[in-house]
């Protein structure tokens, strides 16, 4: 079976590791092939890896969240994004739907709100 | 009597026709002259004599007419046997007129006929004379005026009196109107007054101390007053009336003159509440410095009042070591242009206040004005204002700083819970299983607190957004009850709910969810095991009215008032053992004040709480 691969875009390191642990637990399913830590980086990541899904910060340097996953959806409509964010208003959330995203995680999250999450959004295709 | 008796009789009655100087005449029926005095002879026609006029006709012998006068009594008179008056004039050679006034007297027989008629003429010239002047006076002025003779009755009203009260001449000559367009009953006008000789007392008991004595004109008097039948909003008229006198000095008539001075009181009452209100203490000082006049500025400045400050030299409240100064400013002003100065203001209590003053003559008085700004309060604002300024700069501040550390306060809680759990993915002991499960637990309360806080801030913030529709309550009062059953049933309690179904409101459904989810979950912390809970709705039309109670332990008397406070909490040892920051009420007092209604709540200490709060159906 095929591994889905995930690019991770935070720009916190702890953040960072702290998904691949948990992603290790489910080494069966998901491989993280790379990570970026603001909006700028991440697109080219995403032209570069073409992962099936992407985790996405909202609040970053250089670019934020919702441009990256405007400007991504657009190059790739048929990208996966997931937001992981801890901004968790209403409004965010519209805003990031508005812009694309195909999932939305909060922060604080476990291990299994985060794979539950993530087998919902590859289970839809 | 006999003949001879007769004759003495006669002789003795001719004497005193010569002798007096009153111009008589005694005619029969057929206007023949059969007596007259002295002064009648040569009253109409020069060097005639008696003897030439007894035996004829009155008209001729007296003024040498050779018909019957016009509008003669004299028939009459012998008919009813009534006294007549007449009033003629003559235009003889000499072109000046004669006015003169017949009164016609019967003399009357044993039978009571009328055998005479006694003519008695009073010359009037000069009455006649002075009347026509005084007609020429009063209609020529174009002030208002009118006069009134000794019966009270109007002999003129000019023109300008006629636009003044729009009653017409033709209405008012010959009437006692004159009260009519002032007053609303009839009374006694000023004028009215002076042809009856009023006493002063009757004067002042007719106008109070609207009235004085004319300093121009002797026995004439002037009033101010208001009359509110005059033009669409009434009119302020200054009266002067005059007595008219005889050639005797007697008082024959009035004249009454009316100013106009509406607009000129209109004026003075605009300046005098412009003095009044402004927000600037005045004064009006005399040559002498004296005051005469404060507004209620001042009396704050001051701290005296009006009846205290006037009188005063208003240098009376120059600081001593200014005076000099002041005095010095004050004398050169009287030569030139002036200026304003500061100075320090000695008030009532002794405090000094530093104030500027400028004082500017009013024009066509020698009445002064001083205006004064008291620096020292000017200043004290400006300070409260920066001082104002810079609460709302702390205020936004502090805002700004909360809401960045609840975020940052949230930040570390994610990799908490992150690795908590990760951790219980390994081989655990059951000891480790349960630090474990403490950890999330406590992360979990933070995690709570950290959201209140930031809800409130959003609240703050004006953040605040609602998302209205219809809200059903039974549904949501059975969801929270069910969703803490588990709680409940461990403390044992029993819920009871009396919601009538189908009430519904306007609002925000996740925000009266939260209302409900703290009350209730208040509810089963405060209230010990085997309490009872109990929700009621009462529909009350426009809106609805919940009661939360429970059998708990209360909230002593004097936290009532503060417990929606933030951050307040009421120190028992129950909440101790809680978690709660106080944030809950604050938050669900915004979220019912959001719907537009209202929350309290009463309690005995130790016997339990009643929640109450309203939500209009409507919505906000």
């Amino acid at each position: 079976m095929r591994k889905n691969r995930i690019l991770i875009v935070e720009d916190a390191p702890y953040m960072r590791e702290m998904i691949i642990e948990m992603l290790n637990h489910a080494q069966d399913r998901y491989e993280v092939v790379g990570f970026a830590i603001n909006g700028k980086e991440a697109i080219e990541k995403y032209r570069e890896l073409k992962p099936d899904l992407v985790t996405m910060d909202l609040v970053m340097e250089e670019m934020d969240g919702i441009q990256a996953i405007r400007k991504i959806k657009q190059e790739d409509p048929n990208a996966l994004i997931l937001v992981i964010t801890a901004m968790d208003t209403p409004e965010n959330r519209t805003m990031a739907m508005d812009a694309g995203a195909d999932g939305y995680l909060w922060k604080p999250f476990t291990i299994n709100n985060l794979l539950d999450v993530l087998e919902e959004m590859f289970g839809k295709d | 009597m006999s003949e001879r008796g007769k004759e003495k009789e006669r002789d003795y009655f001719l004497k005193i026709l010569d002798i007096i100087e009153e111009t008589v005449f005694v005619i029969d029926r057929d206007f023949r002259i059969l007596d007259l005095s002295k002064g009648c002879l040569n009253k109409f026609r020069t060097h005639i004599e008696r003897e030439e006029v007894i035996g004829k006709r009155c008209y001729e012998g007296l003024w040498g007419s050779e018909e019957v006068c016009e509008g003669c009594p004299v028939s009459s008179v012998f008919e009813k046997g009534e006294a007549a008056r007449t009033e003629w004039s003559l235009s003889p050679s000499n072109g000046t007129n004669i006015y003169f006034d017949i009164e016609w007297i019967p003399v009357f027989d044993e039978h009571g006929e009328v055998t005479r008629v006694i003519g008695d003429i009073r010359d009037v010239t000069h009455r006649k004379e002075a009347e026509e002047k005084l007609a020429k006076i009063v209609d020529g002025v174009n002030i208002p005026a009118f006069a009134i003779n000794s019966e009270h009755k109007i002999t003129h009203w000019n023109t300008a009196v006629e636009s003044l009260t729009e009653l017409k001449r033709e209405e008012a000559v010959g009437t006692d109107k004159q009260w009519l367009p002032f007053y609303l009953e009839k009374r006694p006008v000023m004028a009215d007054l002076i042809v009856d000789k009023a006493q002063e007392s009757e004067i002042k008991a007719r106008y109070g101390d609207k009235y004085k004595k004319s300093s121009l004109i002797e026995g004439a008097y002037e009033a101010l007053d208001f009359f509110p039948t005059l033009g669409e909003e009434g009119k302020w008229l200054l009266f002067t009336a005059a007595p008219l006198r005889g050639s005797n000095g007697d008082v024959v008539g009035a004249i009454e003159t009316l100013q106009d001075l509406t607009e000129r009181k209109n004026a003075e009452e605009q300046s005098r509440t412009i003095f009044e209100h402004v927000r600037t203490p005045l004064c009006l000082i005399e040559e002498d410095e004296t005051i005469t006049s404060v507004n209620k500025e001042f009396e704050t400045l001051s701290g005296y009042s009006r009846e205290e400050a006037v009188g005063k030299k208003w240098t009376e409240f120059v600081a001593l070591e200014d005076l000099k100064r002041v005095i010095e400013y004050h004398h050169n002003w009287k030569k030139e242009e002036l200026p304003c100065f500061g100075f320090k203001f000695v008030d009532r209590e002794g405090n000094t206040k530093d104030v500027r003053v400028c004082i500017e003559p009013i024009p066509g008085g020698k009445i002064k004005v001083a205006s004064i700004t008291d620096l020292t309060k000017l200043k004290r604002e400006e300070e409260l204002c920066a001082i104002c300024e810079e609460l709302k700069e702390l205020d936004d501040m502090k805002k700004n700083f909360l809401n960045a550390a609840y975020h940052e306060l949230r930040s570390p809680l994610t990799p908490i819970v992150g690795y908590a759990s990760l951790l219980k993915c390994d081989e655990l002991g059951d000891k480790q299983r349960d630090y474990v499960s403490n950890i999330e637990k406590y992360a979990e309360q933070l995690r709570a607190q950290i959201n209140r806080m930031l809800e409130l801030a959003r609240i703050d913030g004006g953040e605040m957004e609602m998302t209205m529709e219809d809200v059903p309550i039974p549904e949501i009062v059975n969801e929270v009850v069910k969703s803490f059953k588990p709680l409940w049933n461990d403390k044992e309690q029993t819920i009871t709910t009396h919601v009538p179904e189908g009430i519904e409101v306007r609002g925000d459904k996740q925000k009266i969810t939260a209302i409900f989810t703290n009350l209730i979950s208040n509810a089963i912390k405060y209230t010990y095991e085997g309490g009872r809970i109990n929700i009621m709705a009462v529909d009350r039309g426009g809106d609805i009215r919940v009661c939360v109670s429970d059998t708990g332990i209360g909230i002593p008397e004097k936290h009532l008032p503060k417990i929606f406070e933030r951050f307040y909490m009421v120190n028992t040892s129950l909440t101790r053992k809680s978690e709660s920051l106080g944030l809950g009420l604050s938050i669900i007092r915004e979220y019912v004040k959001l719907h537009g209604g209202r929350i309290w709540a009463t309690s005995e200490h130790g016997k339990g709480s009643k929640f109450f709060f309203t939500l209009p159906k409507t919505g906000k």
